[in-house]
């Protein structure tokens, strides 16, 4: 999977870079527009990363020409301005998906993630981990061709869990995920712990293995050997 | 009153005034005029008289209505003597002036007496001559100020009530500076160059403010975006509970300045009125919607949230706007209501009103909306969420009151 990112902050790609990477994806860096068009004008991408600000010119524009010429790459717009108009005009574009800076590597992951899986299988993918089958489409998860009833919530985690397999998650960035931008109204994380020992339970008693592992002090892992 | 007509009426008024005042003086200026004139003409017709009784005795100066007599006299005194006197006409049946010559002449040692009488204008026909005159005069004067007042109304100030248009109409926050009729009069033109001036440079500061606060945002969020990637980054190398700790503490420090942060760029938002756009808004539907997003959070904390049968409430207003209006009217009752405590909606035509159970006494009225002026020591509140509210409230004129009832906080949005 080829993921370009276009972001101008050679901090924040490195970091991008290094975390996608690790999960398999060859990444791609553009620092300004005109880079970015240069590229896209060679190369395919399954999910373009693309920053609103460039020191050449706005993001958007980029997005603009890639539409035009009906370009199938997923775009995934990332902004530091948070102003809502970015947020309709880069949707309303053609943007698959819309996130604000500061963002959860782990939240970044699972958006691209579900954007590949829409534009490449036109949304009726099913994610396969081992004996673990989940269709996205129809939210339905089987465990050894069982059906096993997740709650909204619960069928979320379990998605977020795959797609950042052996990966170290944060309550915090678990609880974002789960409730959005009001994760701060929680008094405490807590009522994650209740939809992971619920999702817990319910997968290891239709035949799963026992992948979800508290690590302590840290949150939580999804560990698939 | 209008400029054009307020001058107008000044000049009128000065007008007639010096109109009525020259009757008289035309009157009196005409009658000496004629006067002179008389007299003179009757001094040429008594020096023909001499002459003529030079050449011989008088005969016959039989003349009409005698206004010419001419006989011998023993006054010895020779003189001329004018002087006006009434003098009654049988023809017209009235008296009428005339002006009349005595003279006293010595032709050949002989003494003539020599009187000629013409008859004047009549002084009631004069002023009423005049009179007229001067009616007329100050009707065709007014007639025209009228005409060119109209024709100025239109013409040159044409280009004013344009710019005056113009401007109430701007918003520094819609438009682009408007551009103004050119106009032939100075002032106008001077007005208008002034206006171009201070409006160009109102919208650069406007721009100016706008960029700044867009790139304050970027500016901040970048850096804080690098913290929280490696903070991720961190987490997946092999750390110690010690160290896990830090890290779960620094995220969540990121994310209270990252919110500050944007809050408070919203804060600078309205106050700038950098949300222009209005649409009509079913408050309703947002109440319902916003009800519903935090449906499950009111679950997990074991609150119950208590509905009022909602009447319609239609306003005009930026959707997203309100939606943060509600939404925080929201946030700030489920955070500051304990365990199994109870949230009230309840929506009439103009108002909203949310309250939840208090777990200590009133607060503060004037306090609560002040910024960064918190009430509880919780910690994730970053004590923004009220002053967004009243500046939300503010903008669009609604009134946000507190109330302090039943051990209930009421928080009450007024529209209209």
């Amino acid at each position: 999977m080829n993921i370009l990112i276009v972001e101008d902050e050679s901090a924040l790609s490195k970091s991008i870079v290094t975390y996608l990477k690790q999960e398999g994806y060859t990444c791609t860096v553009a620092a300004t527009a005109s880079d970015a068009l240069a590229k896209t004008e060679v190369f395919d991408y399954d999910c373009i990363l693309l920053d609103i600000m460039l020191p050449d010119g706005n993001g958007l524009d980029l997005l603009r020409t890639l539409k035009r010429d009906k370009r199938t790459d997923g775009v995934i717009v990332i902004s530091a301005k948070d102003a809502l108009d970015d947020k309709i005009t880069g949707l309303h574009l053609g943007a698959d998906d819309y996130l604000a800076k500061p963002f959860y590597l782990p939240e970044l992951s699972a958006r691209i993630a579900s954007v590949i899986r829409r534009r490449k299988f036109e949304g009726s993918n099913e994610l396969e981990l081992n004996e673990i089958k989940v269709d996205t489409a129809s939210r339905m998860v089987r465990v050894h061709n069982h059906t096993v009833d997740l709650t909204k919530k619960e069928f979320d985690l379990l998605i977020y869990f795959i797609v950042n397999k052996n990966r170290v998650l944060s309550k915090t960035a678990i609880a974002e995920h789960l409730s959005g931008a009001d994760a701060d109204l929680y008094e405490s994380f807590d009522f994650i712990y209740a939809h992971i020992k619920n999702l817990k339970k319910k997968l290891t008693a239709a035949g799963a293995d026992d992948y979800l592992k508290s690590v302590y002090g840290m949150g939580y892992k999804f560990e698939v050997f | 009153m209008k400029l054009i007509r307020y001058i107008s009426t000044r000049y009128s008024l000065y007008t007639i005034l010096l109109a009525v005042l020259s009757i008289p003086l035309f009157y009196l200026l005409v009658q000496r005029i004629m006067m002179h004139n008389l007299d003179e003409s009757m001094s040429y017709q008594k020096n023909w008289i001499r002459k003529k009784l030079e050449a011989g005795p008088p005969e016959n100066f039989a003349s009409y209505n005698n206004s010419v007599i001419v006989a011998p006299t023993q006054d010895k005194m020779i003189r001329d003597r004018f002087y006006s006197k009434d003098i009654f006409i049988p023809d017209d049946d009235e008296m009428v002036k005339h002006r009349i010559l005595e003279s006293v002449v010595q032709v050949r040692g002989t003494y003539y007496s020599i009187q000629i009488q013409k008859s004047m204008l009549e002084d009631t026909d004069l002023v009423q001559s005049i009179s007229l005159l001067q009616v007329v005069f100050i009707l065709v004067l007014l007639g025209g100020l009228f005409l060119i007042n109209r024709n100025l109304s239109r013409k040159i100030l044409r280009p004013f009530q344009d710019t005056l248009r113009k401007l109430s109409d701007y918003r520094v926050d819609k438009h682009h500076p408007p551009r103004f009729e050119r106009t032939a009069i100075h002032e106008f033109e001077a007005l208008n160059r002034s206006l171009d001036a201070l409006l160009l440079r109102n919208a650069n500061l406007y721009e100016a403010q706008k960029e700044f606060t867009e790139n304050a945002a970027h500016e901040t969020q970048t850096p804080l975006a690098i913290i929280q990637s490696k903070l991720d980054l961190l987490l997946q190398t092999p750390v110690d509970d010690e160290q896990a700790g830090l890290i779960e503490e620094l995220t969540l420090s990121v994310r209270k300045l990252q919110k500050l942060n944007r809050t408070l760029l919203l804060l600078t938002k309205i106050e700038n009125n950098q949300f222009p756009e209005t649409e009509p808004i079913d408050v309703k539907t947002v109440v319902m919607h916003t009800a519903d997003q935090f449906a499950d959070m009111i679950a997990e904390k074991q609150l119950q949230l208590e509905t009022a049968p909602m009447e319609t409430c239609r306003i005009e207003a930026n959707g997203p706007l309100i939606d943060i209006l509600i939404s925080n009217l929201f946030s700030n009752a489920f955070r500051h209501t304990g365990t199994e405590g109870l949230i009230r909606l309840s929506l009439s035509q103009h108002a909203f009103t949310i309250s939840n159970t208090a777990s200590g006494s009133a607060l503060n009225a004037e306090q609560i909306f002040r910024r960064f002026q918190k009430q509880s020591t919780d910690s994730r509140s970053v004590g923004l969420g009220l002053e967004i509210c009243k500046q939300i409230c503010e903008l669009y004129g609604y009134q946000l009151q507190y109330r302090f009832g039943e051990q209930r906080h009421y928080f009450s949005v007024v529209f209209s």
